[in-house]
């Protein structure tokens, strides 16, 4: 357990180190809600489109956020050159991997987590903001996994930045995030309504009258099965 | 005889960069996907729900002015990574004068965004259906412009910053504040009045007025024109003093 605590507090002070990463995150999430949400919403007839991109914009802010895991990944393995040091430290290795992962998340977490507020009040719920936080969590969890998975199997740091492009390009676009599913040809339906972004967004936008069992359930198991997937392959990359 | 030469090795430098990019496929093909998901997927869905005006050709032209703009912005992350490999001490080795790689460097940042941009802006008038010649080729002049000064901007950036995770983030802080504040992606009058006023001052604003001016309207925008140019050269000045003065000193972390 002391080794757990100690690999955690170790990545998350290295976060902690250059608070204008955060600020700059923050910068992305205002400009994505306040300047295209405004004027797009001042476009778009029929809903309030600046309340509809309101979580999708801090679920990308969470997304990027999560991608610095794999980036952190390929700085470690050529850059700084730490691997070794790290696999011989006194931590065995799942320990070790799950500690980072939930490092990893709550780096996320903290990224987004003043969009969440944001977020919270924009929809009139501040008192769902536990909700939200969790929501946040679940999502941030799971591309944290998918980030692992990509690093771990990308063979170069282009290889690495494509699968994050597709990767946000599907999340952003082939979901909810930007128009309801209703708008896209039916034979995108399949793809947006099992995106994870979509039971995401889906989920903040129901905050005012509740989020169902059933998002939280998807969102668990779907981010659980990318966590599971990106911790067994960066486990297996620190063997090698 | 003094003046073939140099132009011998700006074409030098410009063709390095060029192969640079397209020796990266993978880079390529990611952009070129975003791009056609943008143009096809977002562009023409988010069209279904605006009334009163076609968004989708407006956005549609848009989506290629800022995939041209977001590709330049690529020689500043090359130049970081160079100066961090030290590829940077062995280019200024190289029996080429600095004037001719400064200016080479640039051009190259404007070339191949042009090498990457010019097929998308062709499905773009295609798929639009805008067919006039001059029309096409001042919006080409304008995006080589926007290009070349936004090349000059990312340099100057990438010279000036020493820490690469604040690079990488406000780089991708000032493509944001240049893309989103400006006219390439949605119309003035839907601005809010904060955004309105920043918008004014972005190339890509100019750009984008020059290119909608000339293709929807069959005019040309000399004021966008003159803010346009006006940014290139500001930029270009200040990236070669950069290059000039801050490169062989300092350490990369």
């Amino acid at each position: 357990m002391k080794g757990f605590a100690v690999v955690l507090e170790r990545d998350i002070r290295l976060f902690l180190v250059d608070k204008i990463l955060l600020v700059m995150a923050f910068a992305n999430f205002c400009i994505d809600l306040f300047v295209t949400g405004i004027t797009l919403g001042k476009l778009v007839q029929g809903f309030n489109y600046f309340l509809y991109l309101a979580p999708g914009s801090n679920m990308i802010t969470a997304t990027a956020a999560a991608f610095q895991a794999g980036r952190w990944i390929f700085r470690e393995k050529y850059m700084l050159k730490t691997k070794q040091y790290l696999t011989s430290l006194p931590v065995s290795r799942n320990v070790f991997v799950a500690a980072r992962i939930t490092a990893w998340t709550i780096r996320c977490l903290l990224t987004a987590l003043p969009g969440t507020i944001v977020t919270c009040i924009v929809y009139s719920v501040p008192t769902a903001f536990l909700t939200a936080a969790l929501l946040t969590t679940l999502f941030s969890m799971g591309v944290v996994g998918i980030s692992m998975s990509i690093a771990t199997m990308a063979g170069s740091l282009e290889a690495y930045a494509t699968g994050r492009s597709l990767t946000s390009t599907y999340f952003s676009f082939l979901s909810t995030t930007f128009y309801p599913a209703t708008s896209l040809p039916s034979v995108l339906w399949p793809i947006v309504l099992t995106n994870p972004m979509t039971w995401t967004v889906e989920a903040f936008r129901s905050l005012p009258s509740g989020v169902s069992l059933q998002s939280l359930l998807y969102l668990a198991v779907v981010s659980s099965l990318f966590t599971l997937l990106g911790a067994l392959l960066y486990r297996r990359s620190l063997e090698g | 005889m003094e003046s073939r030469n140099r132009l011998a090795e700006v074409s030098y430098v410009v063709s390095r960069d060029i192969n640079n990019l397209l020796s990266r496929p993978f880079v390529v093909i990611s952009r070129t996907m975003g791009f056609l998901v943008q143009f096809f997927i977002f562009g023409y869905t988010v069209s279904t729900l605006v009334k009163g005006f076609n968004f989708y050709q407006y956005y549609g032209i848009g989506t290629v002015i800022t995939t041209v703009c977001s590709v330049s912005y690529l020689i500043g992350h090359d130049l970081f990574d160079e100066a961090e490999r030290g590829v940077l001490d062995y280019l200024l080795s190289l029996p080429i004068s600095r004037r001719a790689l400064i200016i080479g460097r640039a051009l190259g940042g404007a070339a191949r965004s042009m090498a990457y941009g010019t097929p998308m802006f062709v499905i773009a008038i295609f798929v639009l259906g805008f067919r006039s010649p001059l029309d096409i080729a001042e919006s080409l002049l304008a995006l080589f412009a926007l290009a070349f000064g936004i090349s000059g901007l990312s340099i100057t950036v990438a010279i000036a910053i020493r820490n690469e995770e604040r690079f990488d983030i406000l780089l991708a802080f000032i493509e944001l504040l240049t893309v989103r504040f400006s006219t390439a992606l949605y119309p003035w009058r839907a601005m809010p009045y904060y955004v309105s006023a920043v918008s004014s001052f972005s190339p890509v604003t100019s750009a984008a007025e020059i290119i909608q001016s000339s293709l929807f309207n069959s005019m040309t925008d000399l004021t966008g024109w003159g803010s346009l140019l006006t940014f290139v050269f500001a930029f270009f000045t200040l990236s070669s003093a950069f290059y000039y003065k801050r490169i062989e000193g300092g350490k990369y972390k």
